[in-house]
């Protein structure tokens, strides 16, 4: 190791959801200097619109700062990352760019469902962990607590953590003197071949597509010949650089550095997440130990509103695919919604999200079915099948069993919470494993549950039920069989494809009901009377009828204001083509949402 | 053919504001109202001065309550209409509120001919949950006055306000119908902005259904015809010879000159209006036809107009009228539109119109004709 990168330091800020990273990692570049109070936004590292509405940290954002300490300048690379359980896999890829963790613990509120997991990610990437413990500035503070806490549940001495309020900027010079201190320097060496891990992508439209990487090995500057291990597809480096947090272009990029590089690669998918660069005048020998893709756990569809949009839906999902490698999605084309796309999510708050970028970023209008998991079905002919969309499942008479996806969810909670949650986990046709009491606050309650419970509204009902006290957390525990079947909406006489789905016998009943209720009541009312059904297979079990339009008429013109008249004729001639059109039954696109809701009754 | 023309006046005055009315009105002093009968025979020397010459056949003053301004502030107006362009008057009509002291003779006097009465119901609960200020007995009351004064007297009768019923609609057209020789019947529009849209959205009030409202409707036709009443619009019922001519200009767009605050006009090929504000309309810098909004009507938008208002109709739309005024040939221009619409409408002669049984469609059908 030389000189050069004893000085370098590569850290992320993990923490649970609302713990304050985003404002931690704020003060952390006030402090060094790198962003200068007066042009401080609220959270810098959260770019994205949403991210600042809705206070979250969606994708890792790296920022190199310079930090002097005893005499010597210090590089500080840090990584931000995302905190919900939707993105725990960008946190274990911005971890691996990384030699140490920042672990901020809320002293008010103590360990939570994700603090752990981080921290059990920082440690299985073998990460040195500096423990920290924030808002201590709040009057309901507990940091001695909060140290206990950390020491008796994770097992990490807590003694020296520092005790700051990152808000009021109370103690940051401890951090990064805990970072300088505590955090290893990077390994790697700069004579070997090039070795550089990309842990991000993301699209210019000027330099193309471009690589966020951690380089391990070798040096990398323009010109350089780089070769992308995976698909062996080699490119021409045009640009290194650093984040300040924005991109700044640097001569070279060494062993031990945290940075991009551009080398006018066209096409996103050429700069896989967890590939490895190297040089290729002399490639290296072996790519780095990279990140196993993550699979998606929910799935729908995604229509354009109006079906003539379809490239442009097509063209946006390309680019935001550019800088979220956890976006899956292939075409599919539905009998009620024409062409559109099945995507893949890693969980519910992915799916909004990724539709809300879709409609604000690309400016387009969306019907979205509602979220289905991915089921195995077993044939009686003994083929096995994987079933991402209901509507693609075999007829009934050709299976053999259907398996779910099963979850183990763990649920952290005050005791007198534990009574409701186990019954609103029974409901939800969990199976009970092992509750804990992890202090005389807090209890740890594990089941497992199937996925297609959790993704419905299990995580609205915990919160309800808790008032918002209880955490869950849950991660694939493999697939079970149990009772399931398809339910179909007959709209006229026709089945709806877009609005199967798959539901546990027991329940088919009820959700068919509720359903054609609902589809009832958002249906409009046309020129002829239409039934609403629901079927399994070709039982009927539940209808509602949306009765026949009698009028569709303008008041008078009221001294003549033809123009008004027609203005409203306009409008809604536009609202009827935003309906989708089902055989002889329009429909707008809130239908097929609509399915979504349901109510404790369910 | 000399050509001829109507002209509207608009009378913007209310003393309060019904719950469902979401057109422009103020309440006035006499001063406001005496300005503002200078203001609009100002507008009508200067607008007879800009548009092309016809001869003005029909007038009509519309509210807002005309009946409001006094019978000589009528006359005054009518004489500027009358010396601006050649005038033979077959229909004048006035709107009134049904007020039993209204002096009926002297308006007759002033050189109006056609009483058009705000009567809406006959229900005293439901005036008041409409925010009329008139009782069921005023109105009647009225309609025997106007009656005595007036040969051609019109009431209008509104279908679907909060707790209307079929039967209350029915005994209203019973009761009236032997003193009048028309009627318009209008469903209620529900207008965002206005109070009864906000008792409605905060449910203090209900509203009949759509179907209820298409029951007071057929119930309303049916009584109407038992009387010698016939529909010859949408909204317009009359006796033989009593269909408003002043209307039906804008069914058959036919020329209107619009005069007053809030007016809309429709005159040589362009549609227009006047501000909403009776200050800046008096103090005359922003009053006059096509001020505010003066729109032509491109030859795409005049063919969907000229569809979309004709289907209003009972008789229909005359295709031979619109074949020579487009150089079109309707039943195969439209061929698609008219094959989608077999259900509801019809084709008799020279003649494309709405059933008579689906006129309740007549948005439906107006879209499938636009672009």
């Amino acid at each position: 190791m030389n000189s050069r990168q004893s000085s370098i330091r590569n850290f992320c800020i993990v923490a649970h959801i609302d713990h304050g990273k985003s404002t931690l990692a704020d003060r952390l570049m006030e402090f060094t200097e790198q962003v200068s109070k007066r042009d401080m936004k609220e959270q810098l590292l959260d770019s994205m619109d949403i991210e600042r509405e809705r206070g979250i940290t969606i994708k890792l954002t790296p920022v190199r700062m310079f930090y002097h300490y005893k005499g010597e300048e210090y590089t500080l690379n840090l990584i931000d990352t995302p905190g919900h359980v939707d993105f725990t896999y960008e946190v274990s890829r911005s971890l691996a760019a990384c030699e140490g963790a920042i672990l901020i613990v809320d002293a008010t509120q103590g360990i939570e469902a994700q603090t752990l997991t981080n921290a059990y990610l920082a440690i299985d990437n073998n990460l040195e962990i500096i423990p920290v413990i924030n808002k201590i500035d709040l009057p309901s503070a507990d940091p001695e607590g909060c140290k206990k806490e950390i020491e008796d549940i994770i097992g990490l001495p807590a003694d020296d953590a520092p005790l700051i309020s990152a808000k009021e900027g109370i103690n940051i010079e401890a951090v990064l003197n805990a970072v300088i201190e505590k955090l290893p320097p990077p390994s790697g060496d700069e004579s070997k071949p090039l070795r550089a891990l990309i842990f991000d992508s993301t699209y210019d439209n000027y330099k193309g597509a471009i690589c966020l990487v951690r380089i391990v090995d070798g040096s990398v500057k323009p010109g350089t010949g780089i070769t992308m291990m995976s698909t062996g597809k080699s490119f021409e480096c045009t640009e290194v650089g650093v984040f300040t947090p924005e991109m700044r272009p640097v001569d070279e990029l060494k062993a031990g550095d945290v940075g991009y590089i551009a080398a006018s690669i066209k096409n996103v998918k050429d700069t896989a997440v967890g590939d490895t660069v190297t040089s290729t005048a002399s490639p290296a020998p072996e790519p780095l130990k990279g990140y196993k893709k993550i699979s998606p756990m929910v799935f729908a569809g995604i229509y354009p509103a109006d079906g003539s949009k379809y490239n442009d839906l097509r063209d946006a999902l390309d680019k935001l695919s550019l800088n979220d490698a956890s976006l899956v999605y292939e075409p599919e084309a539905s009998g009620a919604l024409g062409f559109g796309f099945r995507c893949g999510f890693l969980g519910l708050l992915h799916m909004e999200i990724i539709e809300e970028r879709l409609e604000r970023e690309f400016d387009l209008d969306l019907v979205t079915t509602a979220p289905s998991v991915s089921y195995i079905v077993n044939k009686t002919n003994g083929e096995r099948l994987e079933v991402e969309n209901p509507s693609h499942l075999p007829p009934p008479t050709e299976i053999e069993s259907i398996e779910e996806p099963i979850v183990k969810a763990e649920i952290y909670t005050p005791p007198e919470y534990v009574g409701s949650i186990m019954e609103l986990c029974q409901e939800k046709r969990g199976t009970f494993i092992d509750l804990t009491y992890l202090d005389q606050s807090r209890v740890k309650i594990y089941y497992t549950i199937p996925l297609a419970e959790i993704i419905y509204d299990f995580f609205d009902s915990l919160k309800s039920r808790t008032r918002g006290y209880a955490s869950l957390e849950y991660a694939p525990e493999g697939y079970r069989a149990d009772s399931l079947v398809k339910l179909d909406f007959l709209l006229n006489g026709e089945t709806c494809d877009a609005l199967s789905l798959i539901v546990h016998k027991d329940k088919a009943y009820a959700r068919g009901r509720s359903i054609c209720e609902r589809l009832k009541d958002v249906i409009p009312r046309q020129m002829f009377e239409i039934p609403v059904q629901a079927a399994i297979g070709s039982k009927i079990i539940a209808r509602e009828t949306v009765k026949a339009l009698r009028k569709d008429v303008l008041a008078k013109c009221y001294g003549g204001d033809i123009t008004r008249k027609k203005k409203l004729l306009e409008k809604q001639k536009e609202g009827k083509k935003r309906m989708r059109q089902f055989g002889s039954v329009a429909i707008p696109s809130e239908a097929f949402m609509s399915i979504l809701k349901f109510d404790d009754k369910d | 053919m000399t050509k001829t023309r109507g002209i509207y006046i608009h009378i913007p005055f209310c003393t309060g504001k019904c719950f469902y009315c979401d057109f422009y009105s103020v309440r006035a002093t006499p001063e406001v109202m005496k300005e503002y009968v200078a203001a609009l025979i100002l507008e009508t020397r200067a607008a007879f001065g800009r548009v092309s010459e016809a001869v003005t056949d029909t007038v009509y003053f519309g509210g807002g309550t005309p009946s409001l301004m006094s019978p000589e502030d009528i006359a005054a107006i009518l004489s500027a209409v009358s010396d601006g362009a050649p005038y033979a008057p077959e229909e004048i009509t006035l709107e009134c509120n049904p007020d039993p002291n209204t002096d009926f003779s002297a308006y007759r006097d002033a050189g109006v001919n056609r009483i058009s009465m705000g009567v809406q119901s006959l229900n005293d609960g439901v005036l008041v949950s409409a925010g009329r200020r008139h009782t069921a007995s005023d109105a009647l009351k009225a309609v025997s006055k106007a009656c005595e004064a007036f040969e051609n007297v019109s009431v209008d009768l509104m279908l679907g306000l909060p707790g209307q019923s079929v039967s209350d609609v029915v005994s209203d057209v019973r009761t009236l119908a032997p003193s009048v020789k028309h009627f318009s019947a209008y469903m209620l529009k529900l207008e965002k902005g206005t109070k009864l849209y906000r008792f409605v959205s905060d449910k203090t009030v209900l509203l009949p259904s759509d179907d209820e409202t298409a029951d007071m409707y057929d119930a309303c036709m049916g009584e109407m015809e038992k009387n010698g009443i016939y529909r010859y619009e949408i909204s317009n019922f009359a006796r033989d010879g009593y269909a408003s001519k002043h209307n039906l200009k804008y069914w058959m767009r036919d020329e209107y000159l619009g005069l007053g605050a809030a007016a809309h006009g429709f005159q040589d090929g362009y549609r227009y209006h006047n501000p909403s504000s009776v200050s800046r309309y008096v103090s005359g810098e922003n009053f006059g036809a096509g001020r505010t909004v003066n729109e032509y009507v491109s030859l795409a938008d005049a063919k969907e107009e000229a569809i979309m208002l004709a289907l209003r109709t009972d008789k229909g739309l005359d295709t031979d009228r619109f074949d020579a005024e487009f150089d079109a040939d309707f039943f195969s221009d439209y061929r698609d539109e008219i094959a989608a619409l077999a259900s509801l409408t019809e084709r008799d002669g020279s003649f494309f119109r709405i059933k008579r049984d689906k006129m309740l469609f007549e948005s439906f059908v107006a879209r499938e004709f636009m672009k």
